[in-house]
């Protein structure tokens, strides 16, 4: 079925909620737009031959559609069905611009964000024992991202002061929402681009973290997190593994709290 | 209708008091049984006809809802403990458990006795609805009143804190059926003194406080369900490393 841009009964219900100012919606792109990047990209646009080709339910992609939603993931999607730079794709959008003329790579903070602390330590115990060295097979690929907290360590990387307090403002997400979403290892996309955009970091990066992009299709050198590692000095390791053992130590002993109030509970009432 | 309310509620309670006696857990809260025990036996008192069968067997006329009443304090009182000790709560602890808690249920248990021993023994009444106009019935119903509202006072706050923060949503759940529970049971506590005004809005406070039973035993159920689970997926010893960065 050809796809028509105004076969939307919601669209008024979410122009009504921009006009009154609602921040908290998750950005989209509108059917409109993507149709004509569809368009001008060459690329069929009947909604069976892309569901056919990304693998996307049609009922799904007919129905963001019809919302006049169209989320990141898809315009994702279809890029990589295509042989598109996802990036690229992107940076059609007005949303994603600044991906086009922002191709700032990711700073060293950012990519050491994104290396698991077993990882780290690893590289700690090999420096400091060459038994362990041995043990620990040098050259041993990294874990991939995201683990448990990746999200979190890359907000803490690009903040150099306040910047939660800044993204809220910018955002109008309450910092209480922000943590929560940190909490369960993710941030909304445009949360993410909002904090690069207010650190002045990479946005690509933004989208790598949160999923939305691979490193590859940001542009990141596939062995640049192994590199970066290896490059640390013995300093710099030392302090990174404080922080990350720190960080350890606070997420441990939340764990044993939470599960002595529940064994409390459970002996008490159950 | 309050007596098919009744017979709803009590069969809820007989349910988990049975689940939790046949229960081959290693787990076992004995407070707990006793207390849904207890309370099981103060519901089923309420029901008119179980009121008729047992109250014969007794020593003195209406001596079943002494001991209804009994049955009552005395389950609150092991309640309020144990919810004080699940949320933690050193306040509420204090209040149920501590010197002052013991103090309060023995003044409670007494004041009970000597108050229904001014009641005659002349009509056997469930509820001691015929004698519903005298001092001593109205300060033997006072006292069950005053105590529930001194126990829910100290844990309700607790356990309404607990329903918004626990990490684990079955035991969020069940201290929000918890706090609801106690809300109505203060609700039905508050309408006592209505009740000398409107006797006719007895039967609602009836349903009222069979609510807030019910509430209380769904929100009890849900923990020990839980606590089964647990209990049953606990298999080796706990790592808090694992699946951590």
């Amino acid at each position: 079925m050809k796809l028509k841009p105004n076969l939307v009964p919601w669209r008024s219900v979410h122009n009504l909620t921009r006009w009154l100012g609602w921040k908290g919606q998750k950005v989209t792109v509108s059917t409109s737009q993507f149709l004509d990047w569809l368009k001008v990209s060459g690329l069929p646009q009947t909604d069976k031959e892309l569901a056919a080709r990304t693998g996307i339910n049609r009922a799904t992609l007919y129905q963001q559609l019809s919302r006049d939603r169209v989320p990141v993931s898809t315009i994702v999607a279809v890029a990589r069905a295509w042989d598109i730079a996802p990036v690229n794709a992107l940076a059609y959008f007005p949303a994603y611009r600044i991906l086009w003329t922002d191709r700032t790579s990711p700073s060293q903070a950012e990519i050491l964000s994104q290396i698991a602390s077993s990882d780290i330590l690893a590289e700690l115990m090999s420096r400091l024992s060459s038994e362990d060295a041995a043990r620990l097979q040098p050259g041993r690929a990294l874990q991939p991202f995201p683990f448990e907290g990746s999200v979190r360590f890359w907000l803490e990387a690009i903040d150099s002061g306040s910047l939660r307090k800044r993204l809220s403002e910018a955002t109008g997400i309450a910092s209480g929402n922000i943590s929560g979403q940190l909490a369960e290892n993710r941030l909304a996309v445009d949360v993410a681009l909002a904090a690069t955009r207010l650190a002045g970091t990479a946005p690509a990066s933004g989208l790598v973290v949160t999923g939305v992009l691979t490193p590859r299709e940001a542009g990141w050198d596939p062995d640049i997190r192994q590199k970066t590692l290896e490059g640390l000095s013995d300093v710099e390791l030392s302090a990174l593994s404080e922080a990350r053992l720190t960080q350890i130590n606070r997420v441990v002993r939340r764990k044993a709290q939470t599960a002595a109030h529940t064994d409390r509970y459970l002996d008490a009432l159950g | 209708m309050t007596t098919v309310l009744y017979v709803v509620v009590f069969f809820l309670c007989l349910a988990l008091t049975i689940a939790r006696l046949v229960d081959g857990s290693r787990r076992k809260n004995l407070s707990g049984m006793i207390s849904a025990a207890l309370i099981t036996v103060c519901v089923g008192l309420f029901i008119p006809p179980v009121y008729e069968f047992v109250d014969p067997l007794l020593v003195r006329t209406n001596a079943a809802d002494l001991l209804s009443k009994t049955c009552l304090v005395v389950g609150v009182a092991l309640l309020g403990s144990q919810c004080a000790r699940a949320m933690n709560s050193p306040r509420a602890i204090k209040r149920t458990v501590g010197p002052s808690g013991s103090i309060a249920l023995g003044a409670a248990i007494i004041l009970l006795f000597a108050t229904f021993a001014a009641i005659p023994s002349d009509v056997r009444s469930p509820r001691l609805e015929y004698y519903a106009a005298l001092p001593a019935s109205k300060l033997n119903s006072a006292v069950i009143v005053v105590y529930v509202v001194y126990v829910l006072l100290a844990i309700i706050g607790p356990t309404a804190i607990d329903a918004r923060r626990n990490p684990m949503r079955a035991l969020r759940i069940s201290s929000a059926l918890l706090a609801f529970g106690f809300l109505f049971a203060l609700v039905r506590c508050s309408m006592y003194i209505v009740e000398f005004a409107f006797p006719a809005l007895s039967p609602y406070t009836q349903v009222v406080a069979m609510l807030s039973v019910g509430l209380v035993v769904s929100g009890a159920t849900v923990a020990w369900f839980t606590a089964r689970r647990a209990e049953a997926a606990a298999v080796g010893p706990t790592s808090f490393f694992s699946g951590g960065s």
